[in-house]
C-alpha cells in the first residue's frame, strides 16, 4: 500500500505520469481541461489561491532570514509541487529551482524513501547536493509533504542561497576553486531533518559544525521550514474548500494548461531550425589549490559547443557533443536536476509568461550530453561546488538563440539577453573582538546590465539573469554585514560595455575602503571567466561580444584613511583613484589587478578595493550608431571621446562644455574605418587556407589542444571539425 | 499615456516605429507584456522589410540587420540589403564574407575598451576575435570570439518549409526536404587546398 492516490506508491505515480505524457503528448494525458472549461472563474480562483500561498510564504518567511541576500535580493523561492515533484506554481524569486525540485523528489523515490525513512505527515526533508538534483551546495532545499487522509497529495518546498557552505580552501557560498568533492564544503543528500513539523536538534548542530556561518544558516533553514509549513496550511484549507477531487485534478490541469501556453508562445516567436553556438571559459585554478592537489594545479578550459534543433512539433533538442571532459575543477554538473535547473534559467524568462511559475516547459526539452564530460561526469571524486555553473553557461547562448529567432519573427520587443557575469563578493575575517564572520554580497549579482537589442541600448545595472526578482540592495545594509568593507561609491564608469549600433548596458563599479579590518580580513569573488579569454558573450548582428567583465583592483598601503580624517574627501571611481595617485594626493604601496573569479586575497586597514562588472554585448555595426546617441554617451560621461572616434568613427568636440559630434567629419572617419576593414580583412577562402595551416600543423596552445581533444574524441563534433578543416579522419591532437 | 486598444498596439505602424527605435518606450513595454503575441506579426514584419529593402525577390526570413534569405528564381539565397548576394542559404553565409581575425592582444584591446589598460587582457593564441564583413558594403555582419582553429559557427539554419507550412499555415511553393540540408561542409569539400 503506497502513500499516493488510490494506494499507489509515488514510484508508481511517477511511472504513470511519464507513461501518459509519452502516450498522449498531454500532461498526465489531459486532452481536455474540464475544470477550466466548466468554470474558468473557479479555476482561476483555485490557481491564485495556490500561487498566493507561495508568494505569501515567501514574503512572510523571508523576514526570518538573517541576510539581505534573501530579504532584499530575494534569493529564495517557495513552491507547490505535485507528489511526483513537478512544480505547479511558485512564489517570485529564485525561479530556476522549480526545475531541480522535480529531480530531488525523484531521487527520494528511487532511493526508496517511501519505505525508509518513510514519508509521513509532519516530516521535513532537506537536500543541497548537486549529486541528488541540487544546483550547488549554497542552494538549500526544504520539503514538507502535504497529506490528505493519509494520501500524499503535494509537497510544499522552500529554497534559498545560504551565506556560507564550509568549503575547505576559503570561506564562500560559491567557492570557485575546489579541486575535489572533499573540498567542496557541506553537501548533503535528501535527508529527513525533522518530524511533527519540528526540526531535529542535531540539524542545527550540523550547521554550526560544518559551516563558518552556522547561525546565519540555521536562521535560513528555519525560514525555509516556516514558509513550507505556511504553504502546507493554506493547501489544507484549499482542499477543504474545493474538495480533494478538484484539487488532484486541478493541479494537473494547471500544468497541462501551462504546457499549451508555452507551446503557443514558442510557435508565435521561434522558428524551427538548427542553431549553433560556441561557448567556453577557463577555470583558472593554477596557483590556487596548494601543494596537496597537484592534479588540479592548472587552468582548465571548459568548452561547450551547443547545437539546438527546434523541431516542427515545438520540441527543443539540445546536443552538446564535443563538450569538455570532466576534470578537477568546480564546474562539474552531476545530476539531471543540476542540468535542468540551469536550463530553466534560459526558458523561464523567455517563455513562461504566466501567473504561475511552473515546470511545464521542461517537458519540451531533450538533451544529449556526452558521458564523462563536465556536464555529465562519472567520477564521483570531482568537485561540484558550482555544479550548476557549468551548465548555466548555456544561458547566454540559449538566450541569444531565442533573441535571434524573435528578431527574425519581428518580435523585437522580446530582446532580453545578458552575459551572465556578476558574481558574489565574499569577504571573511575575524573582528578585533575575536568574532569570526563571513558573508556573500549580492550587489554585483543583482545589477546585471543587459545586451543591446535590435532597436535600443542594453539596460544598465538593472537585472539578474538567474533571479527575476533581483535587486542590487542598499549599500548601507550590505555594509552592515561586512563591517570592515565600507562602500564609498557605486557608479557607472565610462566605456564599460561592448560596442555596436546599439551598445551593451553600462557596467557598474564599486569602490570599497577597508576600515577596522580586525584580526584578519580577506575577500574572494565567485564568478566565471578570467583575464585570459574574457568570455564569449555573443554580440548580435555585428555588435561586439561582451564578456566576463568582473574585474578587481586592490590598492594596498594607502593613505586614504588619513585623507578622509583631514577632510580631503575620497575618490569614487578607478579613473579618479588613478588621477589622485598621479597628482600625488593618494599614496599607494601596491596595486593588484585581478579579472573574473577571484580566490581569497587578504586586505588591511586603508586598502581600497574597486570592483567592476557587466560589460554587455552590442547589437549591430558600431559605425552605424546614431550620432545623437553618441553625443548623449559623451555628455553623460559614459563614453570617452577617444573610444567614440576609434570604434564609432564619431568626431566630437566640446563646445561650452557640451560634446557635439560633427556629421561630415564623422562620415569621413567612418569611411576610413571601412577602408581599414577592407585592408585588414581577407576573402573567407584565403583566410581559411591560412588558418588551415595552423590546424594541420597543430600549432595550438595547451589549453586549446585540450578543447579540441574532446571535440575530436566525439564522433559527431569530431566529424564536423575534421570536415570543416579538411583534415583526415585520423587527425588527432 | 493614452489608452491603447490592442489592435492599435500591434499595428503595422507601431511595429515599424519599434524597428526604427522610435516607438514610445511605454508602448514597447505594452508589447512586451503581451504574453502571447498576435498571430500576424511575422507577415506585418516581412511586409515592412520588403518595403524597406526594396528587394524584388520575396523575403523569406530576416537573419540580421543587413542579411535576408530571399527566394530568387528557384534558389533561396542570403542577400545583404546593399544588394550583395552570398549564395545558397544552406551554406553558412560567412564563407562568402571578408574576415578579419584580431589575433594579438593589442588588436583585441582595440575592440574591447571595458578593461582598464593596466588589466590583463585576452591572450594571444588562446582566443581571437573574428569580424565578418560584407564584401559589398563592408558592414560588420557578425563577430565571433573563439579559440584559434575553431570552425566558423553556422549560427542559424532555419527549417523554412516546416516553418511556413506547419507554423504559419502558408506552405512555400517549392517545398523540398533538400532545403533543410546543411551544405557548408560539402561546399568546403570542393575547395582546392593545394
Amino acid at each position: 500500500m503506497g502513500i499516493g492516490e488510490g494506494g499507489k506508491t509515488i514510484a508508481e505515480m511517477l511511472e504513470e505520469r511519464d507513461r501518459l505524457i509519452a502516450e498522449t503528448g498531454y500532461f498526465y494525458g489531459l486532452k481536455e481541461l474540464e475544470l477550466h472549461d466548466e468554470d474558468p472563474a473557479k479555476m482561476t480562483r483555485f490557481n491564485w489561491r495556490l500561487t498566493n500561498a507561495c508568494i505569501t510564504a515567501k514574503e512572510s518567511a523571508k523576514l526570518l532570514s538573517a541576510t539581505p541576500t534573501v530579504r532584499t535580493f530575494g534569493e529564495c523561492l517557495f513552491m507547490l509541487l505535485l507528489p511526483q515533484g513537478d512544480c505547479i506554481t511558485a512564489s517570485h524569486g529564485l525561479a530556476g529551482h522549480v526545475a531541480s525540485a522535480r529531480d530531488q523528489i525523484a531521487y527520494m523515490v528511487r532511493l526508496g524513501y517511501e519505505d525508509n525513512p518513510k514519508i509521513r505527515e509532519g516530516d521535513i526533508f532537506a537536500c543541497n547536493s548537486p549529486r541528488y538534483g541540487g544546483g550547488h551546495s549554497a542552494d538549500n532545499y526544504t520539503y514538507v509533504p502535504i497529506f490528505h487522509e493519509g494520501e500524499l497529495v503535494a509537497w510544499a518546498a522552500g529554497i534559498n542561497h545560504i551565506a556560507e557552505v564550509g568549503s575547505a580552501l576559503y570561506s564562500a557560498s560559491v567557492p570557485i576553486v575546489s579541486p575535489t568533492t572533499y573540498t567542496d564544503g557541506w553537501a548533503y543528500p535528501p535527508m529527513k531533518i525533522g518530524d511533527g513539523f519540528q526540526i531535529a536538534k542535531w540539524w542545527n548542530l550540523l550547521w554550526k559544525e560544518k559551516t563558518r556561518m552556522g547561525n546565519f544558516n540555521i536562521l535560513d533553514s528555519n525560514m525555509r521550514v516556516a514558509g513550507s509549513i505556511m504553504i502546507h496550511e493554506t493547501v489544507k484549507n484549499v482542499i477543504e474548500e474545493f474538495g480533494i477531487d478538484y484539487f488532484r485534478k486541478g493541479i494537473r490541469e494547471i500544468l497541462e494548461r501551462e504546457r499549451r501556453r508555452v507551446e503557443t508562445i514558442v510557435r508565435r516567436q521561434m522558428i524551427p531550425g538548427i542553431y549553433k553556438h560556441a561557448y567556453w571559459r577557463l577555470s583558472e585554478n593554477k596557483g590556487q589549490v596548494g601543494p596537496s592537489f597537484p592534479f588540479a594545479d592548472k587552468d582548465f578550459p571548459i568548452h561547450t559547443p551547443i547545437e539546438l534543433h527546434l523541431t516542427g512539433d515545438g520540441r527543443f533538442s539540445i546536443d552538446l557533443s564535443g563538450t569538455s571532459r570532466e576534470d578537477y575543477h568546480s564546474w562539474n554538473a552531476p545530476s539531471d536536476g543540476t542540468r535542468r535547473l540551469a536550463l530553466a534559467w534560459w526558458w523561464l524568462p523567455q517563455f513562461v509568461h504566466s501567473i504561475c511559475i511552473n515546470t511545464a516547459f521542461d517537458y519540451l526539452i531533450d538533451y544529449t550530453i556526452p558521458e564523462g564530460s563536465h556536464l555529465n561526469p562519472t567520477n564521483e571524486q570531482l568537485s561540484t561546488s558550482i555544479g550548476l555553473g557549468g551548465m548555466a553557461t548555456l544561458m547566454t547562448p540559449l538566450w541569444n538563440i531565442c533573441k535571434r529567432c524573435f528578431f527574425s519573427r519581428g518580435v523585437l520587443e522580446e530582446d532580453w539577453s545578458a552575459t551572465g557575469c556578476g558574481g558574489l563578493l565574499e569577504p571573511e575575517g575575524v573582528l578585533e573582538v575575536g568574532v569570526p564572520w563571513s558573508f556573500g554580497m549580492f550587489g554585483a549579482a543583482g545589477s546585471w546590465s543587459t545586451d543591446a537589442g535590435s532597436f535600443r541600448d542594453g539596460l544598465s545595472a538593472a537585472t539578474c539573469g538567474f533571479n527575476p526578482q533581483s535587486d542590487m540592495g542598499e549599500v548601507e545594509e550590505w555594509d552592515l554585514y561586512e563591517p570592515p568593507l565600507v562602500c564609498l561609491a557605486r557608479k557607472l564608469p565610462p566605456n564599460l560595455f561592448a560596442h555596436g549600433k546599439f551598445r551593451g548596458g553600462l557596467g557598474i563599479s564599486w569602490v570599497f575602503l577597508v576600515v577596522n579590518a580586525g584580526q584578519r580580513l580577506s575577500i574572494s569573488f565567485g564568478s566565471g571567466g578570467g583575464p585570459r579569454i574574457i568570455g564569449p558573450a555573443v554580440g548580435m548582428s555585428g555588435g561586439y561580444p561582451g564578456g566576463y567583465t568582473d574585474w578587481h583592483v586592490i590598492f594596498s598601503n594607502t593613505n586614504a584613511l588619513e585623507l578622509i580624517e583631514k577632510g580631503m574627501g575620497y575618490p569614487t571611481t578607478l579613473p579618479e583613484i588613478m588621477q589622485w595617485i598621479n597628482e600625488g594626493k593618494l599614496k599607494v604601496g601596491k596595486i593588484q589587478y585581478v579579472s573574473g573569479g577571484m580566490p581569497s586575497i587578504p586586505l588591511k586597514d586603508g586598502d581600497l578595493y574597486v570592483l567592476s562588472s557587466h560589460g554587455e554585448a552590442g547589437w549591430g555595426d558600431p559605425v552605424e550608431r546614431d550620432l545623437s546617441l553618441i553625443e548623449k554617451d559623451l555628455n553623460e560621461g559614459w563614453m570617452t571621446p577617444g573610444v567614440g572616434k576609434d570604434i564609432y568613427g564619431a568626431v566630437a568636440q566640446s563646445v561650452d562644455g557640451k560634446w557635439q559630434v560633427d556629421k561630415n567629419s564623422t562620415n569621413k572617419e567612418r569611411e576610413k574605418i571601412k577602408q581599414t576593414r577592407r585592408e585588414k580583412a581577407k576573402p573567407f577562402k584565403e583566410w581559411w587556407l591560412e588558418e588551415r595551416e595552423l590546424v594541420v600543423n597543430k600549432e595550438f596552445k595547451e589549453e586549446v589542444s585540450y578543447i579540441y581533444q574532446d571535440v575530436l574524441g566525439n564522433a559527431k563534433a569530431g566529424a564536423q571539425f575534421r570536415g570543416f578543416w579538411r583534415v583526415g579522419e585520423d587527425y588527432q591532437l | 499615456m493614452a489608452e491603447i486598444r490592442s489592435g492599435e498596439l500591434t499595428s503595422r505602424e507601431n511595429i515599424k516605429l519599434m524597428m526604427e527605435g522610435k516607438l514610445n518606450p511605454d508602448i514597447v513595454n505594452s508589447l512586451r507584456r503581451m504574453a502571447i503575441k498576435e498571430e500576424d506579426r511575422f507577415w506585418k514584419y516581412v511586409d515592412i522589410l520588403q518595403e524597406k529593402t526594396g528587394f524584388k525577390e520575396r523575403i523569406l526570413l530576416r537573419l540580421s540587420d543587413h542579411l535576408y534569405i530571399v527566394a530568387k528564381g528557384d534558389e533561396r539565397i542570403v542577400k545583404c540589403d546593399c544588394g550583395y548576394e552570398f549564395g545558397d542559404y544552406r551554406i553558412n553565409w560567412k564563407l562568402g564574407s571578408l574576415v578579419r581575425a584580431r589575433k594579438t592582444t593589442e588588436e583585441m584591446k582595440e575592440a574591447y575598451t571595458f578593461l582598464p589598460k593596466e588589466m590583463p587582457h585576452p591572450e594571444e593564441g588562446l582566443v581571437e576575435i573574428r569580424e565578418f564583413y560584407c564584401p559589398g558594403c563592408l558592414a560588420q555582419l557578425a563577430v565571433e570570439l573563439v579559440p584559434p582553429g575553431y570552425p566558423v559557427v553556422f549560427e542559424m539554419f532555419p527549417d523554412l518549409d516546416t516553418f511556413y507550412r506547419d507554423w504559419m499555415g502558408q506552405p512555400l511553393p517549392d517545398e523540398n526536404p533538400e532545403w533543410f540540408q546543411d551544405k557548408t561542409l560539402e561546399e568546403i569539400s570542393h575547395w582546392d587546398i593545394e
